[in-house]
This record gives C-alpha cells, structure tokens and sequence, in this order.
C-alpha cells in the first residue's frame, strides 16, 4: 500500500460511521445507507487531490453524504421535500455515538467472560456456537454467560439513570 | 436539536454496539476497496507508461529504418548535405592596377599552384590555403566571372616608377617552371574552365576544378 493511499484511509474511514449514521438516518434503510456511503467513498477518492485543501473534512463528507442522500429520495420520493428532510436528520448519528460509548464503559465493567461474550455476540455478531468456540466453552454456558451479562448491564443502566 | 436519550435502554446500547460492528466491518471493506482503486489506477499509470515507451520505441525504430535506407540508396536528403557543406563561394574582385609593389606581394608564401594562378590572374584574392592537390578534390564556386582579357604583365607596372619597379619579383614570377604533367594530370587537366563539365556552369558562375 503506498503512502497516499494510508494517508487516505487514515483521513477518511475514521468518519465511515458518521456517514452511515447520517445516511441511515436519512434514508431509513441500513443497506441503501451503506451503498450511498460507499459512493461517497469512491467520489472522496477520486477527488483526494482537490479535497487536501478542504479544512473540516468531517463536515465536507457530512454533506457529501446528505446530497447523495437527497438524491436517492428525489427518486425514490419525488412528491416529498428532500431537503428539509435532509436539515432534520443531521443529528441523529450523535446518538448513536453516545449510546455505543456508554455501551462500551458499561460492558468494560462486566467480568471477563462475560464481556468477551457480550462483544463477540453483539460487535461482531457472530453466532452461540462461534462464541462457544472463541471462549473455549459450551454452547450452553454461553447463554447463561450472556443472561447474566444482561442482568448486570440493565442493573448498571439503572445505577446509571439514578445518578 | 434533538436531545440525547438520557435512559437508554439495554436493547438500544446492545444495538448501538452492533452498529458499531458493522461500521468496523464496513470500514474494513471500505479500506479493501480503496486499495482496489489505488492498485486499479496504479496499473492504469503503469499501462500508460508502457504504451508511450513502447510508440517512442516504434517511433524511433522507423526513424532509424528511415536513414538507413535514406543512406544505403544514396538519397539527396543525406548525400547532398556534405557536399553543400564544401562549397566555399569564394569572392572574386575584379583586377586592378597596382599601385605599389607591395600590394603585388602575397601576404603568406607562395605555394607552387598559387604561383600558376597568380600568373593567370595577377591581382586576383587567393585564399590562404588551397586545397591539398593530391589527398581531395574540392569544387570552388565563383559567384562572378572575372573578365578574362589577355594580361600582358608590363602594362600593370607602366606607371610605376622605375626604383619600385619589381623586376626581381617579375622576373621570378616570370620565370615559374610549370610543373610537368603526370600521368594523372595527362588525363585530366589542371584548370577546366567550364568547358569539359556543362553541368558546372550555372548562369553567371565560373567553375574551377582543382585535382
């Protein structure tokens, strides 16, 4: 991989979830938002050039995306406003922030095990027996590892809301 | 604005979470497919590259076949340029009368052949160096065509007077032996004079063939 392309990645896949909070948001499907993200990905590489002078890369792609966004809907939609649709939706990825950097304090606080199975079940969606064989254990252990990570997660979202 | 839930609910962190795992995953298909065009653009530069140097190659190839075929057939294009490039004009002033002694002597020693010209022609402008006789055959064009009357040596001196009179000089010159034809000079003759070469006389201009 060459320097540019590092350079690249390093400016631009850290605002992929931005992006597909935004899209998502907009077009209310999670596949269509990916798509459109990833357009948007291939027009930021093929305008890397033009796009080192731009300052707030993450308000440039933001928009990137909106307008693609504001596309898709034109076609899919032609009798609603787009774009005012488009103003209201800007925030609703800040939420998904919020909630995933709670969601990763609390789990952090989880037992080992339980933690583990928690990421492996929910990060990277992989299935009771994959996890069985990640944690080297039962099938059935792992459900009782994930109900009581449960219990102790909705325990902690209260002791959370309390304060 | 919208306010940020304050009660999130565990079904809603669980999803953020897988969220979260997706976007990693797209990132990373994100990041394979950016390499994908880099390497796609790369080859496209590479192709390129190889498409110029391969037609300047060709180009340089026929430029090659070109001269040589321009050489080996003799074509003007090639065999002309040499030539043009040994042809000297040579200007050539009209003879006058000498006014001393002085202006007779040659400014460099005479060789043998400039002395027969200066014979032919008493006050013409020899360059310093003819051609070498026996190594080259060189061609001297004359731009003009020097009047040539019949020179009687003692009308140039009559108003000279008798002490600057060059009789030394004269009688030297007068007495040059020409030297004896060889077996080359027998076929061929010193001086042609536009006569044996049509081809050398071009309008107004005398040819002077030295061998």
């Amino acid at each position: 991989m060459d320097k540019e392309t590092k350079q690249f990645e390093a400016d631009y896949l850290p605002l992929q979830p931005a992006m597909q909070r935004m899209a998502e948001s907009l077009l209310g499907n999670e596949q269509e938002a990916a798509d459109v993200v990833q357009d948007c990905f291939v027009t930021l590489w093929s305008d890397r050039k033009k796009l080192r002078r731009v300052v707030n890369r993450e308000a440039w792609c933001i928009t990137l995306v909106k307008r693609r966004c504001v596309d898709v809907l034109r076609k899919k939609h032609p009798e609603v406003d787009a774009e005012e649709l488009a103003d209201t939706a800007a925030e609703d990825y800040t939420d998904h922030d919020e909630r995933l950097l709670l969601a990763l304090r609390l789990i952090d606080r989880l037992p080992e095990r339980q933690a583990r199975a928690v990421r492996l079940r929910h990060f990277e969606e992989a299935d009771t027996q994959s996890i069985a064989l990640s944690l080297q254990t039962t099938e059935d252990n792992v459900y009782v590892l994930l109900s009581r990570a449960y219990k102790s997660l909705k325990e902690m979202i209260l002791g959370y809301e309390k304060h | 604005m919208k306010s940020t839930n304050p009660n999130p609910s565990l079904e809603e962190l669980l999803a953020s979470m897988e969220h979260a795992g997706r976007d990693a995953r797209r990132q990373q298909q994100l990041a394979e497919m950016v390499e994908g065009l880099a390497a796609k653009e790369e080859a496209a530069r590479r192709r390129v590259v190889r498409l110029w140097t391969a037609r300047i190659a060709a180009a340089a190839c026929l430029l090659g076949v070109i001269f040589t075929i321009v050489h080996y057939l003799n074509l003007p294009v090639a065999s002309t340029v040499p030539m043009l490039a040994e042809v000297r004009p040579m200007d050539v002033k009209r003879p006058s009368v000498a006014k001393t002694p002085e202006a007779m002597q040659p400014s460099v020693p005479l060789r043998q052949e400039h002395k027969v010209v200066r014979q032919v022609y008493p006050t013409m402008e020899l360059p310093e160096r003819l051609p070498d006789l026996v190594e080259e055959e060189s061609l001297i064009v004359l731009t003009e065509v020097p009047e040539l009357a019949p020179v009687n040596l003692s009308d140039f001196y009559a108003d000279v007077a008798p002490e600057q009179f060059p009789t030394e000089a004269l009688a030297q010159a007068e007495t040059v032996e020409e030297p004896k034809p060889t077996e080359r000079a027998k076929r061929r003759s010193i001086f042609s004079i536009g006569n044996s070469e049509p081809d050398l006389m071009e309008g107004n201009t005398l040819s002077i063939r030295l061998i």
